[in-house]
């Protein structure tokens, strides 16, 4: 799993490269040639959703999402884990939740029918990428929850 | 009571019961604004919010500025930077009473300048300024002390994650908000250098006298600065300059950062990867706490929670600059057990549109908000910073550091009340740009 993590991350830092070339070419096209990467503006926001997406899930796998400590630092061994097992309970609730949602935009979308502008590239492509990041999320969390409770790590 | 204010109330008590329980942020802002949204409007309309909003936020081309200044900080980092301005810094005013305390919070403020986050300048400075103040024998823990306080110039100092937040969420000029951290930002660096020298005169055991550097040195050491300045005119110069936009400046940050360390030979592949990868999980922790925060505004606009309050505040017997003074102590006095990220992220909403009604310049409330966010970070007793250092050098021990940042938190009060008393320091470089 771990080696799993790695090649997400390592995978989706590579579309945060990506992002900044886009917005990098995007600058020099328009400054210095009068021109514009086709379709640059759609690319470079998908590339920053299906990253943040994907890091979404590795956080919750490694458990680096942002938390407040002081309580939990000062309890004892039996609150933190009754603290443990509520955080890690919800924490995979809201994320199930979050996922249901996604896939629903994505059907949206794909309803719709939408294409970008310029290169006629299909929008749900990109969200559907998102919306796996959001649900390997759900599968992380997941994951966390059984270890948490059955195996005390 | 209305049944909104009572659901307002149970809502913000439910958030920090649930991150004091270890939810994370992101995570309890947003159970409670679907759960408490769901419980006034409706589980459909709850459910829409939850499907619209979150990949608004996260394909926001605007934002794109967060993950494009972290990776220009992690690049910076990974090369090395911050080592060659504390050399610099060091070099100049080390044998000066306090002098390697001085150039850490120089060089700190130097790194400030290319990085936006406390807790990345923190950190590296810990490894690069801390073994050297202890080296010269300098008490540990306020060589700590140094480093933490240094440290938090990072989110004053422009390019700086705070005020990306802060813009985010009030929409308030990220060009303008930067602008205003500079001014702010050198009084800072000014004021701990001062409490170094009033330290120096109370205990000069703690900061022994060293030798001056050779000339060569003093020269190589500063000529090494050039990378950074280039990387701080190439960024803030174009904001300031109005020559690109900021998402421009930051991508052009990010990619300068690259150029420069690759051509000095101090990146190869694998440092760019780990500064990808670094960017990203920073990246990613902060765009799940946007999504929740936007998911909570619904909540709090559905339960007109800004309008009570804002009643609330206005009954006050203070005045509108009484009433700031009210809200920034409340933010200290709670930042100091609660993350001060959270609160920013919990409250901002509430209290934002109260202080423009008042008639404040956000820009210069978003400077003020930011300094109370810099004092948590290094107040005991949660100071994140202090935590970091010592998880890095547990052998000081966490009181020790706190001693150390004590004073610093004294200066950054000192610091707060002259921003608050003459918003000019603030404002004046902004109306110059404007």
């Amino acid at each position: 799993m771990n080696r799993f993590v790695a090649i997400v991350e390592r995978t989706a830092g590579y579309f945060i490269g990506f992002l900044a070339l886009v917005t990098v070419g995007e600058a020099i096209l328009r400054y210095g040639f009068n021109s514009h990467i086709p379709d640059g503006f759609v690319i470079g926001q998908t590339m920053q959703g299906i990253a943040i997406c994907w890091g979404i899930a590795t956080a919750t796998y490694a458990d680096r999402q942002i938390t407040v400590d002081i309580l939990y630092e000062l309890a004892g061994e039996r609150v933190r884990r009754a603290f443990d097992v509520a955080a890690y309970t919800i924490n995979l609730l809201f994320l199930a939740l979050f996922g249901y949602a996604m896939t629903f935009k994505v059907f949206d979308i794909l309803r719709a029918g939408e294409i970008s502008a310029e290169l006629q590239i299909p929008i749900w492509t990109g969200y559907t990428l998102a919306s796996l990041g959001v649900l390997t999320a759900v599968v992380t969390a997941a994951i966390r929850w059984w270890q948490v409770l059955f195996k005390g790590r | 009571m209305s049944e909104q204010t009572l659901v307002a109330i149970v809502g913000c008590i439910a958030v920090l019961v649930l991150m004091l329980i270890r939810v994370p942020i992101a995570v309890s802002l947003a159970t409670v604004a679907v759960g408490g949204f769901a419980y006034l409007v409706g589980p459909e309309p709850a459910l829409g919010i939850l499907i619209d909003s979150p990949i608004r936020t996260v394909t926001n081309f605007n934002f794109s500025v967060i993950p494009m200044f972290l990776l220009m900080g992690a690049l910076v980092s990974e090369s090395g930077m911050s080592r060659e301005l504390f050399r610099a810094a060091n070099a100049r005013v080390g044998h000066l009473p306090g002098g390697t305390a001085i150039a850490t919070i120089l060089a700190c403020g130097g790194f400030a300048a290319i990085n936006g986050s406390s807790v990345a300048s923190a950190a590296t400075m810990t490894q690069v300024a801390l073994p050297e103040m202890r080296r010269s024998g300098y008490d540990a823990g306020l060589s700590a002390g140094v480093v933490a306080a240094g440290g938090t110039l990072g989110i004053m100092i422009p390019p700086s994650v705070m005020f990306i937040l802060y813009s985010i969420l009030t929409d308030t000029n990220l060009a303008a908000l930067f602008i205003a951290g500079i001014v702010p930002g050198l009084i800072a660096i000014a004021l701990y250098c001062v409490t170094i020298l009033i330290l120096y005169r109370i205990r000069m055991d703690w900061m022994p006298r060293v030798q001056r550097a050779d000339r060569q040195e003093r020269w190589e050491s500063v000529r090494d600065v050039w990378a950074t300045l280039l990387l701080f005119a190439l960024v803030i110069g174009g904001i300031y300059g109005g020559f690109v936009t900021i998402t421009e400046a930051a991508g052009l940050g990010a990619f300068g950062a690259l150029v420069i360390g690759v051509a000095r030979g101090r990146l190869n592949w694998d440092g760019v990867v780990r500064s990808l990868v670094d960017a990203l999980r920073t990246s990613a922790a902060i765009f799940f706490i946007l999504i929740a925060a936007f998911l909570f505004q619904y909540f709090l606009a559905v339960t007109q929670m800004s309008q009570l309050l804002g009643n609330f505040l206005s009954s006050l017997p203070f005045g509108p600059l009484g009433i700031v003074i009210v809200i920034l102590a409340f933010y200290i006095i709670v930042g100091m057990v609660v993350d001060e990220l959270a609160i920013i992220l919990l409250s901002i909403p509430i209290v934002f549109p109260i202080v423009v009604g008042l008639g404040f310049d956000p820009v210069w409330f978003g400077v003020l908000v930011v300094v109370t966010v810099q004092i948590g970070l290094i107040a005991p007793p949660v100071g994140i910073i202090c935590f970091i250092m010592n998880n890095m050098v547990p052998d000081i021990g966490l009181m020790n550091i706190y001693r150390g940042a004590l004073p610093f938190v004294v200066a950054d009060l000192v610091w707060l009340a002259l921003l608050v008393a003459f918003p000019a320091l603030s404002l004046t470089l902004v109306q110059l740009m404007a």
